[in-house]
């Protein structure tokens, strides 16, 4: 396996509802790419902080706080951070992962990609993976991917 | 009219579902539905699959998506649209809605009263609609206990409001489902009406939302029309006239029976959005004459579900147009 790839974001909460992409060349006919996907912390761990979260989400979607008691509301705690992973091959948008999971190992190749993926060849080529921020509730959040190719269709 | 059980939101192991295509397939075929709309978030790598699974079980599948954006969830089925999800955004919604429509697919806004963040990341629909013409469902029930849930309240209320202001858009429930969950709290249905001659594929129930001929139920199967003169209408219809009858019968789904209780208890008339008639009944066939002196007309059934007193059934409205406006 050869790692084609490496990205490191540190973002905060500000950045919520952003698409991160980074591009890699892939300059070999490999059998599939393999995504290593990560963040980290998963969970808001400050129940807190967490509770005024909730309770201001309710207010401002008009439901009735008064229903819910901080015990009702603290059953949801941990709250998560949510990121979802998507690819786009030099000719087309491969897919999105969108799983709750903070650390997912992803493969696109021509016949086994992983459910959510289309199965494609591996096109030379730049290639891109974005990290879609769905929700950033901790203040910071720190995101790894690795990209690594595997298996070379001209050498088999 | 024939309705056909139908659900609209169902999720693979392609997102963040549980159940693979064949699973979905066999598990949908057990719960009575007659089709499903797979919707996975922002992808439509199982669509295939789950239809060849469904082939065997006799499962009609329509494939589809559930656009999962920073600012709500949109059902989009039909599998035409070309959109890519991480292009939509607050200013360009309208646009890219109006675009998978004009592939042929249809337009849903998914359980727009959650909270949301950080319940749900993102579940509740934020977006501000320049023209809701661009949608041809409302989720005004979704997911489990629907009748009784605090958002099915907002989305009933947000969908009356759209009707009132004279968008023509198709009530519907999703079940949003996501896992087996065989014992789970109770859940409704989807009825979708092809006309009798029409056999039951992904094109033709996706007309069929098109032209409104849907109703929602938890229990019960209703038979509803709106006759005018001797000609029969259905609800969804618009109906250019002066008075008409409405001819409402319910009687308790026996499979759904088996596993919560269900009553019909009585049945409430709108006009307008105001409340014109709520009369107790117990489902046997009734005939309502009334005047059209309204621009619609809806109808809900009340009843109790496992000694819950709720809404047991929303049918779509009635649109009243007016001479040389009808068709507009």
């Amino acid at each position: 396996m050869t790692k084609i790839a490496e990205f490191n974001w540190d973002i905060t909460s500000a950045d919520t509802k952003k698409h991160l992409s980074g591009d890699f060349l892939v300059d070999k006919p490999y059998d599939k790419l393999i995504f290593d996907c990560s963040y980290t912390p998963k969970y808001l761990e400050d129940n807190v902080a967490g509770l005024k979260m909730m309770k201001e989400a309710l207010v401002k979607a008009d439901w009735s706080l008064s229903k819910y008691t901080d015990e009702d509301l603290l059953k949801h705690m941990p709250l998560a951070n949510h990121v979802s992973w998507s690819v786009d091959s030099p000719i087309e948008f491969v897919g999105t992962k969108h799983k709750h999971d903070p650390h997912q190992i992803l493969q696109v190749s021509n016949g086994q990609s992983t459910p959510g993926f289309k199965n494609t060849p591996i096109y030379e080529g730049r290639w891109s993976i974005t990290a879609s921020l769905n929700a950033v509730l901790t203040d910071k959040l720190s995101i790894h991917i690795v990209v690594s190719g595997d298996g070379d269709n001209e050498m088999v | 009219m024939k309705w056909y059980r139908v659900e609209l939101h169902t999720h693979t192991i392609a997102s963040d579902g549980i159940m693979d295509p064949e699973e979905l397939a066999k598990r949908g075929k057990k719960r009575n539905y007659d089709a499903i709309v797979v919707t996975d978030h922002n992808t439509t790598t199982s669509c295939n699959a789950v239809a060849e699974k469904g082939k065997k079980v006799g499962l009609v599948v329509v494939p589809g998506i559930e656009w999962t954006t920073f600012w709500g969830h949109i059902v989009v089925s039909g599998g035409h649209s070309t959109v890519d999800w991480r292009s939509i955004n607050l200013d360009n919604i309208d646009e890219k809605m109006a675009a998978a429509r004009k592939s042929g697919d249809i337009v849903t806004v998914a359980h727009p009263k959650r909270p949301g963040t950080p319940f749900c990341s993102e579940c509740r629909f934020l977006y501000k609609l320049k023209d809701w013409n661009n949608v041809d469902a409302y989720e005004v029930w979704s997911h489990y206990n629907p009748s009784l849930a605090e958002d099915t309240k907002l989305a009933k209320k947000e969908w009356s409001n759209l009707i009132n202001e004279g968008y023509k858009i198709a009530p519907v429930y999703g079940y949003d489902w996501h896992e087996p969950d065989e014992d789970g709290p109770a859940y409704a249905y989807t009825y979708v009406g092809l006309d009798d001659e029409l056999p039951l594929t992904p094109e033709n129930i996706l007309q069929a939302i098109r032209d409104r001929h849907t109703y929602l139920a938890m229990g019960v199967n209703v038979v509803a029309s709106i006759l005018v003169d001797d000609k029969e209408f259905f609800f969804g219809d618009e109906i250019l006239a002066k008075q008409a009858t409405i001819k409402l019968q319910a009687h308790v789904s026996s499979d759904y029976k088996k596993r919560f209780d269900v009553e019909v208890k009585g049945l409430r008339i709108y006009k307008n959005g105001k409340m014109f008639l709520a009369k107790k009944w117990e489902g046997e066939e009734i005939e309502i004459p009334v005047d059209l002196d309204c621009k619609n007309i809806r109808v809900e059934l009340y009843g109790a579900v496992d000694g819950n007193d709720c809404d047991i059934a929303i049918l779509s409205p009635i649109y009243i147009v007016k001479r040389g406006k009808k068709g507009l």
